[in-house]
Order: structure tokens, then sequence, then C-alpha cells
């Protein structure tokens, strides 16, 4: 999709559509913050080598202070960057991520705007028109990066956030239960896992026990019966086997219905509704529901005095594949009685239709 | 989605129970639909393809004469081909077809197919607009595909002794487009099959059973040559066949029987078909070569010249 392509060639490779923003939200809980090795805060110039527990958060305005002068300076409530001077709070102050302040910047400038710009390609009539959208979102993150007429393009995200307020609620809670869903499925999926570890070292155990009776049950009959040893190590074997087979069989049929009680009722109808419809509409396929009727009420018998099949009926080799002389005589009565009851058209109505 | 389910559910269940009141199968075939006519229907297309035709002819060969400065014949010399001279020129060239798939040992449904091709595609086109020397072997060839009997272009060429693949390829697309690409047909040969086991109930002695069951297949390939696919369905045409075979009262009163066995509810139409197939037999006459020739002779003047290559439109 050319709106994919775009984003990479504009933005610092880390340029997201916005599908992708939530990823960048959900990872960000397990980035750790970056800190240099040999840090130095700007403004008290207290370095690692002395404050070795120093600690750089960035601000809005993307400069770098440390924790004891953010607590000096905004402690009282907000004050003015001391670089650049614009002003600040001390709860705005965030961890570095990136080593780079830049692309800090950019980064957080396309969480902004993807905050308010997160309509989805399905709020949009036409594939173009959703790459229309994506352009202008693109130039007004562009803006905002480079510093190009920002009170202008400010003025206009606020615009838009005014405007699409209802789009943009609805769309945030899109992606919230999105997330809440797919996590939720992250976790069951973890959580079946385990389960079925620990079932097989259930099963391997359950096996070893079982053997381990059997053996000792096989050691008694042979000293007690006075059967022959060969028999009762035959009737034995075969027991043992057709025990292991139904335990099998029941053992898959309780995993398959565990699969099926896992999924919660919300999970499913948190779906998107296409897909409740196309399931809908297997579950409403009936193959038996025809258009017409495919019977004839005489059946075949199942042999004809016929030259033509008697190579079928005589030849092992050739009936091997399943098909049957039966099945050439159903089809050629079929012929014979689906087609013999149909009327000849008549002039006279046929005046009247050219 | 629970009440859609619900409201399909009893509707479901009455297309499985009572499927006694459903069209039957043979009702959504295209030769059902599409392919079949009474003779005054045929008669009517005919005509109307035969009038567009000289219609036509006639606009190009004013062009061309324009274009060429060719005055040395006027349009109110031209003899165009009637209705009748069409058709017997058609029939002429599917008999040709007929003894060609005897010659190369092609199948009887294979042979059935492209003869029904043939007409199918005449029937709303015309000889003067596409020569049937030319749209034979097309036709053979679609129907080899059709009906599972596939030769390789080459191998088609080589067997049939035709000079240039692309004369047979060329038309391809035309063919099937005449066919409004519905290529299935439903040939008679397996209904008279289905007959033949099933008089089997009535008829004890397999000698005289397999004799007319013989001669039902050589009327079959007969009557492809007439109108009759047109208006009478495969299994009609397949009974009215075994019906007029043999005169033997043995063999007539067996059949009779099984009629009345089987097909008591409809035993006056069955009669009134099997009368008119027995009088389109009686009434059947081959074209004759000299005849289909004087027809060509008069098709050379009136073909229509858009489709020459060697005119100068």
């Amino acid at each position: 999709m050319i709106a994919q392509q775009r984003n990479g060639t504009r933005s610092n490779g880390f340029g997201r559509s916005q599908p992708n923003v939530s990823s960048i939200r959900g990872s960000s809980a397990t980035v750790i913050s970056y800190q240099e090795e040999d840090a130095q805060c700007p403004v008290c110039k207290s370095d690692k080598y002395l404050t070795p527990n120093l600690k750089l958060l960035v601000s809005p305005c993307f400069h770098k202070m440390c924790e004891s002068c953010i607590d000096r300076l905004f402690s009282a409530g907000p004050a003015p960057c001391p670089i650049c001077l614009q002003t600040l709070r001390k709860n705005q102050f965030m961890s570095q991520i990136f080593e780079d302040l830049n692309v800090e910047k950019e980064v957080r400038i396309r969480k902004k705007v993807s905050r308010i710009f997160n309509k989805r390609p399905e709020d949009f009539p036409s594939l173009r028109a959703y790459n229309d959208y994506l352009e202008e979102v693109e130039d007004i993150t562009f803006n905002l990066i480079n510093e190009v007429d920002v009170a202008e393009t400010e003025a206009k995200m606020a615009q838009y956030e005014k405007e699409n307020k209802d789009i943009i609620a609805a769309n945030e809670a899109r992606t919230e239960n999105e997330q809440k869903t797919s996590s939720y499925q992250e976790e069951l999926e973890k959580k079946e896992k385990e389960q079925r570890l620990e079932d097989y070292r259930r099963q391997l155990e359950d096996e070893r026990q079982m053997r381990e009776k059997e053996k000792n049950e096989l050691i008694r009959e042979l000293a007690t019966s006075n059967k022959p040893a060969h028999a009762v190590l035959a009737t034995r074997q075969t027991s043992t086997l057709k025990k292991s087979s139904a335990l099998k069989q029941q053992r898959d049929a309780n995993a398959a219905a565990q699969r099926n009680n896992l999924l919660p009722a919300w999970l499913k109808t948190t779906m998107p509704s296409d897909v409740d419809m196309r399931e809908a509409e297997l579950e409403n396929f009936d193959p038996l529901g025809l258009e017409y009727q495919d019977t004839i009420d005489v059946s075949a018998m199942n042999s004809y005095h016929d030259p033509t099949t008697e190579p079928l009926i005589n030849n092992k080799q050739t009936r091997a594949g399943g098909y049957f002389p039966r099945f050439a005589y159903q089809r050629a009565l079929f012929d014979v009685y689906s087609s013999i009851s149909v009327e000849p058209l008549r002039d006279d109505v046929v005046m009247t239709e050219g | 989605m629970t009440s859609t389910a619900e409201s399909q559910s009893p509707a479901l269940s009455s297309t499985t129970k009572d499927t006694k009141d459903l069209p039957p199968l043979y009702h959504q075939t295209s030769q059902y639909r599409h392919w079949r006519f009474s003779y005054a229907q045929l008669l009517n297309i005919r005509e109307a393809s035969n009038a567009g035709a000289v219609e036509r002819v006639k606009s190009n060969y004013e062009q061309e004469m324009a274009e060429s400065q060719d005055t040395s014949y006027s349009k109110d010399e031209v003899k165009f081909l009637t209705v009748e001279d069409e058709l017997a020129l058609c029939v002429f060239y599917e008999t040709r077809l007929q003894h060609m798939c005897n010659l190369v040992k092609l199948p009887d449904t294979v042979m059935y197919t492209a003869v029904m091709y043939m007409k199918r595609f005449f029937l709303h086109n015309t000889v003067m607009d596409y020569h049937p020397k030319d749209v034979l072997y097309t036709c053979l060839f679609l129907a080899t595909k059709a009906e599972n009997e596939r030769l390789s272009i080459d191998e088609f060429c080589q067997k049939l002794r035709v000079r240039s693949s692309d004369s047979v390829l060329n038309l391809e697309f035309t063919v099937s487009q005449g066919l409004k690409f519905e290529y299935c047909i439903y040939h008679p040969f397996r209904a008279a099959y289905g007959f033949f086991l099933d008089l089997q109930t009535v008829m004890t002695e397999m000698k005289p059973l397999k004799t007319l069951y013989n001669k039902v297949q050589a009327l079959i390939a007969k009557l492809v040559l007439t109108d009759v696919p047109f208006i009478y369905q495969p299994s009609q045409i397949a009974l009215a066949c075994f019906m007029v075979a043999d005169g033997d009262p043995d063999i007539q009163k067996a059949i009779n029987s099984y009629i009345d066995l089987r097909f008591m509810d409809q035993k006056s139409m069955l009669i009134s078909i099997k009368e008119d197939i027995d009088s389109t037999l009686k009434n059947y006459k081959p074209v004759s070569q000299e005849d289909a020739k004087t027809i060509d002779r008069s098709l050379r003047f009136c073909a229509n010249p858009a489709n020459n290559p060697e005119s100068s439109m």
C-alpha cells in the first residue's frame, strides 16, 4: 500500500502508520529508559562520576535535566524552562527512551498526533480517500517535527479535534477494546500451553503407573493361573492395547472440549461484526437445501445385461477404485426420467412471446 | 444473528423434506432454459437472422463498390440465400462432420455435441457471415474438449487434415459467443442407454433388445441433423427412437407395456412426439452434393465482404 511506503521516506524510520501505534504503546512498558554513560545535567552540571544515581529526564520542549534540578525548579508549581523559557510542570517530564533526542521528539509527536487522527481505513469510502487522509496527517506530523508553521498546524489540529470528537472517542474505545481482546487471547494461549504441558506430564506419569501395575498383575497371573505362559501373555497384550487406545481417545475429546470452553462470552461478542456474519452464514449453510429436485422415483437394479459394464463386473481390478456399474445405471436412468415429462413448446404460446 | 438463524431454519427443513415441490434438476440446465423452441419459433429466429444478414451484406456491398469503383455487378443481381438454402447447406456440412467423426473414430457423443454446436451457432448467425466449412472444425474442436475427448490442436489438425490451426482457433471465440458460452449438451444417447437398461424389466430376451438399441443409436445420429433436438428433450427423443426403430409386433407390444408401466401420465404426449419424429424421419432427405454446390456457388456472391480478407474493405 502507498500509505506504508510513504511513511518510511520522510520520517527517520520510526514513523508508523496508525494501526501500529498501539504496538508502540504496548511495548513501551518493557523498554528501559536510556541513560548515557557519562551523562551530565546541562542545568547544574553535575555528572555521573560525582552523583552515581543521576537520572536525566526529558521535558516537553526536549531539554534534559536531572531529577534534583526538576525538584528544585518545579516543586513550587509551573516555572519556565531554564534553557528555552517555555513554561513547564513537574509531571510533564518523562524518562528518555531513545539515545537521539530527535527520535524521541518524533516518536512523541507521532503519538500525540495519532491520538487525535485515529481514523481507520474502514471509516473511508475508498482507499484513495484514506491515502489522502494519511497524507494530510503526515504533513501535520512533519510540520510539527521540523517546526514549520507550528502555531498554524496546532490550530488545524485543534479544529480537527473539535470537529471529530465523536469519531475520535469511538475509535479510541475500539482500539482499547481490541488491545484488551488481544492481550486476553495472548494470556489464554499461554495458559493453554501450560495446561497442555501439565496434561502431558500427568499423562506420562499415568502411563508409567499403569504399565507398572500391568506388569505386576501379569507376574501375579503367571504365578497363580495354570494356563500356558504364552496364552496369558497374548490375552494380556490385546487388553493393554485396547485400554491404551481408549485412553487416548478420551484424552483427545477432553482436550477439544476444554479448548472450546476456554473462550469467554464477552470475547466472542466484542469481535467485529463481519466475523459474526461470516460465522452465521457458515452455521446456516445447508448443503441439502437444494433449489431443485435431484431424485427420481426409480432406482437402478444391481445388475442388467449390459455389454459395456461387463468388464467392470468381471474384473476385480477395475472395481478397486470404488466405482460400481450401479452408478452408471443410476445416471442413465436419471437421464431417462429427468426430462421425459417436459412439454414441448406450442406454437401459439410462441407467437405471443416473440 | 439468532433471529436470522431462527427464521431460516423452518425454510431449510421444508426444503429438505419435500423436494417434490421443487422443479426437476433438468429445468436448471441451459439446454432447457435457452435452447428449447417450437417449430414456429425456430423459423422466426432463422428468418430474422437471415434478414439481418441480407441487410448487412447489402450495405457492405454498396460500401465496397463505392470504395473499389467496381461496377461489374449491381446489387440487384445478387441473389441472396433463403432460410431453406442456409439450412440445407448447414445440414450438408453437418453430414460431412458426422462422416469425419466416423473416420477418425471419435465417439458418438463428440459427434452429437459438435453437430449441436453448429446448429446452435447457425441459429443466430448465418452462413453468409461465417462459412460452415470453417465453423465445422471449430465446433468439432470445441466438442472434443467439452466431451472429455481432448486432442491437442496439432493432433487435431493432423488427424483431420486441416492446413492451419489458426483457422480453427480464430473462430473459437466467435463460435463460443454464438453458443452463448453454454457448452453443455444433453444427449439422447445416455437416455437411450437408460431405456436399454430399463426395458429389461419388460423384455427378457436380450438379442432383439440389443439390435433394437443399435438401431436406436443410428436413428439418434440421424435425428441430430433435423430440428428435433431443439424441439424435444433428450429422453423423449430416445424413447421415440425406441418406438420407431423396429416395426416388429412383439417389440411394439413390449414397448407399449413398458410405457404403460412407467409413463402412464405422459402417454398421449409421448405418442404425439413419436408421431412427429416418425414423420420427420420419413420426410428427411439427405442434401446431395450437387445441391450443396449450387448453394455454395450463390453463397460466393452474397457472402458478407466484411469477413472476407480479400475484399477491399
